[in-house]
């Protein structure tokens, strides 16, 4: 019998994450943990999500398995909780169970040959950047009126995140002391979709740093610690905007 | 010959799969315009079977068919480049005569159809008797332009030009009805990929569900372990837009004859009859008429233009169009973002 128990806070940011590029993904449950890769039918931004069992409150799996759910259909369960509750969900054929305090709740497993689990491209930079992720936000946001698009600068003295258009601009500009480490040789730039950047870095409400590593119009690779205990890894992908 | 259909008739032995237009996004598809064109035009019809049209009297439903369809592909990604036909080959002449011969006798059934008032007869008919006139050509051309989407004008069969667009990796695949795009060396064929949803069977008062499929030549070839030579002679067997093909024979056994025989000379040694002209269609199918394809531009629209040809000219809804309109704008700011699959 497949039995898992989480605080209701680790499964809300998650389903918050994946809902950031998808509507329906697998989980899979194997003995080391959970692990859940989901992409945007554009194949422009990618989540990769694992959490280890130690991150669970009970972990109770026999044999591995993939549940192929509808996101939104688990963010509609996880309303009804409080961000101190924690969510037993188990298998029950072709349905899941889940209970939160006084509540149960059952959504209906959707076909897994319907829904695929994408292949991760094989991305490396050697230029990163770690910063809080609260100074990326407010750097997004203030790029969000401004264009579709944000233009992220990495020297060894300094990380800048500016967006433009013909009428305005806006600019994050963060000098080495203020970013927690940075490694790069020379300058590396690159444009990325906004959108999808304010949609991840919304979602992520735990996280407290972030490593994101970039070279010239190469995708963007941000690697995070989020849930409870900080004890969820993640990684989101972005493919760049190309210049015409 | 049964010359209302269109191509060879090769889809039983196809290795073919579902997919749908998101699998493709980033995907450059070439367009077999004819085909699609003819689809529009049969399919896109008034409840009493009259094509749509504008306040001029003039047919639009090929229009309509092109912008909201090639909308939806843009929608999801896709670099439509529609390819239209040149000069019919002559080897083709026959099909041709008998697809007129055949029109003309729909033509004087629908009138009298009209006459009697019967309607049911009067929607069956009026869906075969579609002429894709010069004017219509023209028409889908301005609207692509407007639209910022280059086009191909072919030499010859638009789905050859395709197909070879395909086979030299100009294009992902093509899009088209026709098998015949397997034989021209199209390394994918996608089909339903212009109407999906409930499509009415013609003649019958059935409608199936259409599903968009691809069609993978290479797989194809390899589950039969045939040749790209061997397969064009199972389709000349079957029959194609060049001949009638063997009595009798349908892919399967066309199929099995080549795997007994080698090649379509032995076959017809062994059964003792002939295709008329097989070397030169062959031949058609190895090399045919190619114009070398070379800056194919995806622009913005030009959106002023594109709303008057269609709502002013054309007399289509305004508030209809213009959301579609803001999309093609989108879906044109958005070519310049990759894709993951691309690193």
């Amino acid at each position: 019998m497949t039995r898992i128990v989480m605080p209701v806070k680790n499964l809300k940011e998650i389903t918050d994450l994946l809902n950031t590029v998808t509507t329906e993904v697998k989980l899979k449950l194997t003995g080391k943990g959970m692990e859940v890769r989901a992409v945007d039918p554009a194949h422009v931004a990618m989540i990769n999500i694992d959490a280890p069992k130690e991150s669970f409150v009970e972990y109770g799996v026999d044999n591995e398995e993939e549940l192929a759910v509808d996101v939104e259909r688990l963010k509609n369960v996880i309303k009804v909780s409080r961000d101190s509750d924690q969510i037993t969900i188990t298998k029950e054929k072709d349905k899941l169970l889940f209970e939160i305090g006084t509540i149960n709740k059952k959504i209906s497993l959707l076909d897994g040959n319907t829904v695929s689990t994408p292949k991760i491209p094989q991305l490396s930079s050697e230029s990163y950047v770690v910063l809080s992720r609260t100074d990326l936000e407010r750097g997004l946001k203030a790029a969000e009126d401004v264009s579709d698009a944000i233009r992220l600068t990495l020297t060894k003295e300094s990380f800048r995140a500016r967006s433009m258009s013909e009428t305005e601009e806006s600019e994050l500009s963060l000098p080495a002391d203020l970013l927690k480490e940075v490694v790069c040789a020379g300058t590396v730039k690159s444009s990325y979709p906004l959108e999808y950047l304010i949609r991840f870095i919304k979602s992520i409400t735990t996280a407290e740093e972030i490593k994101m590593s970039f070279k010239d119009d190469y995708p963007l690779i941000i690697d995070f610690r989020f849930g409870v205990n900080r004890d969820i890894s993640g990684t989101f992908l972005l493919a760049p905007r190309m210049e015409q | 010959m049964d010359v209302n259909r269109m191509g060879v008739d090769i889809g039983d032995i196809v290795e073919r799969k579902s997919t749908s237009l998101k699998d493709h996004s980033g995907s450059v598809m070439a367009l077999d315009a004819y085909n699609i064109i003819y689809q529009f035009l049969s399919s896109i019809r008034q409840p009493d079977g009259t094509p749509l049209m504008d306040n001029e009297g003039n047919v639009t439903s090929h229009l309509s068919g092109v912008f909201y369809r090639t909308t939806s592909m843009l929608e999801n990604g896709i670099k439509p480049i529609y390819v239209f036909d040149g000069k019919p080959s002559e080897l083709k002449n026959r099909t041709i005569e008998e697809r007129r011969r055949i029109k003309e006798k729909s033509r004087l059934e629908l009138e009298a159809a009209i006459e009697e008032g019967d309607t049911e007869r009067i929607r069956s008919l009026s869906a075969r008797v579609n002429y894709i006139t010069p004017a219509m050509v023209q028409e889908v051309k301005e609207l692509l332009t407007y639209m910022g989407l280059p086009h191909v004008q072919a030499p010859s069969e638009g789905e050859a030009q395709a197909s070879e667009m395909s086979a030299r990796g100009l294009a992902d695949g093509v899009i088209s009805q026709d098998f015949d795009c397997l034989l021209f060396g199209a390394r994918k064929l996608y089909r339903n990929f212009a109407f999906t949803g409930r499509r009415k069977l013609p003649g019958r008062s059935i409608y199936v569900n259409v599903i968009p499929e691809e069609i993978d030549l290479e797989a194809t070839l390899a589950r039969h372990q045939l040749t790209r030579d061997q397969l064009i002679d199972i389709g000349m067997m079957v029959g194609t837009d060049f001949n009638g093909g063997l009595k009798r024979v349908g892919p399967k056994s066309a199929l099995a004859l080549i795997k007994k025989y080698g090649s379509l000379e032995a076959v017809l040694a062994a059964k003792n009859v002939t295709i008329d002209n097989y070397e030169l269609i062959r031949d058609l199918f190895r090399n045919p008429p190619y114009v070398e394809v070379k800056d194919l531009q995806f622009i913005p629209p030009d959106l002023d233009k594109l709303m008057d040809f269609l709502c002013e000219k054309h007399s289509f809804s305004a508030q209809r169009v213009q959301p579609y309109a803001d999309s093609i704008l989108k879906s044109s700011k958005s070519r310049t973002q990759s894709s993951l699959d691309s690193f």
